[in-house]
């Protein structure tokens, strides 16, 4: 099944335009995101997030996402800004907690909702955290917290903006494995955008190269080349093979170095 | 109001409840004591003619009005900081109590007493709109920028005031007096008024509870949560004007009430929607009745302080504090 389908589709902003002609996002995948800076990927991200007007068409779940109501777009989707910020006090618990708020079918939060937090704290290490404010914590802390919080509605699509700025390595992998086991168990999806090029080579099966507001290559891990994701990128990549897993030797363009 | 405002059980509602049922204790005692002090003290248990008449119809409506205001004030206060997305924001510092007291003092020099309600809402909403507009920046807004375009719409409002009172200077003293601030003027009809407001505002407010908690996320996470932002924005800041506005039409200029009171309850713990708004309906009720019973009391031989005085002196001081205390929050460095 498509959780994600997208023909003809243009985003504008100001001067600035992101195309791509047609693109599939199926169950079970893990896709990350790939391009320079300014190259439409957050923007990407927050159009499939309904964030955006756009031409085209874009399809949730076979729905066309501007049918779909608020509550039944982000019942099935879930979306983590690239900067997260809350202005007034609130303690950890409760910000996780009100990731689930398009699941309330009443004014309340729920026993089932309360166990659910409960259960992120545990898996992210946040339990130590969760009287505190939120605004006291340090960035990784924070970030940590918003993914609990993205993670927290249970949506099967995930849409996660550069999820691991400033998280500690620990907490990178931890959380980038529970996300593979999560789109498995699910039979979900979860968008990524990386600028980690060997996270994302350990741990994603497709590839989106953006540069300049166009798909370059939308490529599995085995189609993956060195000259490709070098162009786009534009800096100098060689795969190093390392007991049977690929490594990523990264370094600046020939060119630029003198 | 007591069964809707806890969430189904959970730890901490014990402590809720507790604290329900103290700032109940504490608003009955504040207005027993505001309605047996004053010029005449009273012995409301054994009262004479004089002394009924002047409970009826001196102390009773005065005590109300005072402290609805106090509760009206507090959560405008309230709404206004879900608006703005930071704690500092209240009526005065938005610059809503002025561009409302703009708008009544326009009303009443040119159109008479009917038009000051009416007028008074317009400026609250013409102010605000000017103070979001010019703080917000890509769908955030930062308290620093919120706070100068609040002295911006301040200072232009009672640059306007200032003049209006140049230029019709029978009716000076009169104005003067109402902008500073104070409960002489109460009636049953307003407070009736004044009533009617405040419970319909809270009951919005309780009504979409967790809703509230979420506008203060950055407009992206609160919108693809599905909450409808601009829409709960657009009503958070008309509820807060109209709250404003008949404070402002009835008791003048009192300043800093809806920054201290959620502050306070915020700074003990209380930090969702669903408490905030009825215990701070309930604290700036408490409030404002004592601010105004020691505006009546503190001077000898029955002279009375304008309690806007009082509070904007309590309230200076407290934003003192918080500009020494709590920068963070202030510059956003968070």
């Amino acid at each position: 099944m498509n959780w994600l389908e997208l023909r003809n589709f243009e985003v504008r902003q100001g001067d600035f335009r992101l195309r791509i002609p047609e693109l599939h996002l199926s169950a079970g995948e893990m896709v990350a995101v790939l391009g320079p800076n300014g190259s439409g990927k957050s923007t990407l991200l927050s159009a499939l997030a309904g964030l955006k007007t756009y031409r085209g068409t874009l399809r949730l779940a076979g729905n066309e996402l501007h049918t779909l109501s608020e509550r039944e777009r982000y019942r099935r989707l879930s979306y983590l800004p690239q900067s997260g910020r809350l202005g007034l006090p609130f303690e950890v618990f409760y910000v996780v907690l009100t990731g689930r708020y398009p699941l309330l079918s009443g004014r309340h939060y729920t026993e089932a909702d309360h166990r659910a937090t409960e259960r992120l704290l545990r898996l992210f290490d946040l339990e130590d955290l969760r009287h505190r404010l939120f605004g006291e914590l340090s960035g990784g802390e924070r970030q940590r917290v918003l993914l609990a919080r993205a993670l927290n509605r249970e949506a099967p699509v995930l849409l996660l903006d550069e999820p691991f700025n400033a998280v500690d390595l620990r907490h990178q992998h931890l959380f980038v494995r529970h996300l593979r086991d999560y789109v498995r168990r699910k039979k979900g999806l979860c968008v990524t955008v990386l600028h980690d090029l060997s996270l994302a080579v350990k741990y994603f099966d497709r590839f989106l190269l953006l540069k300049e507001g166009t798909l370059r290559a939308d490529l599995r891990r085995a189609e993956l080349s060195e000259t490709l994701l070098g162009e786009v990128m534009d800096v100098a990549v060689k795969f190093v093979e390392h007991g049977g897993e690929m490594l990523l030797s990264i370094d600046l363009m020939k060119k630029e170095e003198n | 109001m007591g069964s809707s405002l806890a969430p189904p059980p959970k730890p901490g509602n014990r402590r809720e409840l507790l604290a329900l049922g103290g700032l109940l204790c504490l608003v009955s005692l504040v207005f027993v004591l505001a309605v047996s002090h004053g010029a005449v003290p009273l012995k409301i248990f054994h009262l004479d003619e004089t002394g009924r008449r002047i409970l009826f119809e001196v102390r009773l409506p005065r005590v109300l009005l005072a402290g609805l205001t106090g509760a009206a004030l507090a959560l405008a206060g309230l709404y206004f900081q879900y608006v703005m997305q930071n704690p500092l924001a209240d009526a005065f510092t938005t610059g809503a109590s002025a561009s409302s007291a703009l708008g009544a003092v326009l009303a009443l020099l040119v159109a008479g007493e009917i038009l000051v309600l009416p007028a008074a809402l317009a400026g609250a909403l013409l102010g605000l709109a000017a103070v979001f507009h010019i703080a917000s920046l890509r769908g955030r807004l930062l308290p620093v920028t919120m706070l100068l375009a609040g002295i911006v719409v301040n200072t232009f409002a009672s640059a306007a005031i200032s003049l209006l009172k140049f230029l019709a200077d029978e009716s000076v003293a009169s104005i003067v007096f109402w902008l500073m601030g104070g409960f002489q003027n109460a009636t049953y009809a307003r407070v009736g008024l004044l009533a009617g407001a405040v419970f319909a505002s809270a009951l919005y407010g309780l009504l979409r509870a967790p809703a509230l908690d979420l506008t203060a996320f950055d407009d992206e996470t609160a919108l693809s949560s599905g909450v409808p932002l601009y829409r709960l924005r657009r009503e958070l800041l008309f509820t807060g004007a109209l709250l404003t506005a008949v404070s402002v039409a009835f008791s003048g200029i009192i300043g800093f009430v809806g920054l201290i009171v959620p502050h306070l309850l915020r700074l003990i713990g209380f930090l969702r929607a669903g408490v905030l708004v009825p215990f701070v309906v309930l604290f700036g009720a408490a409030f404002m009745m004592l601010a105004d019973l020691l505006a009546r009391t503190l001077l000898p031989q029955g002279q009375e302080l304008p309690v806007g005085v009082l509070t904007s002196t309590l309230g200076g001081l407290f934003f003192l504090y918080l500009l020494l205390k709590r920068k963070r929050e202030l510059y956003e460095l968070a």
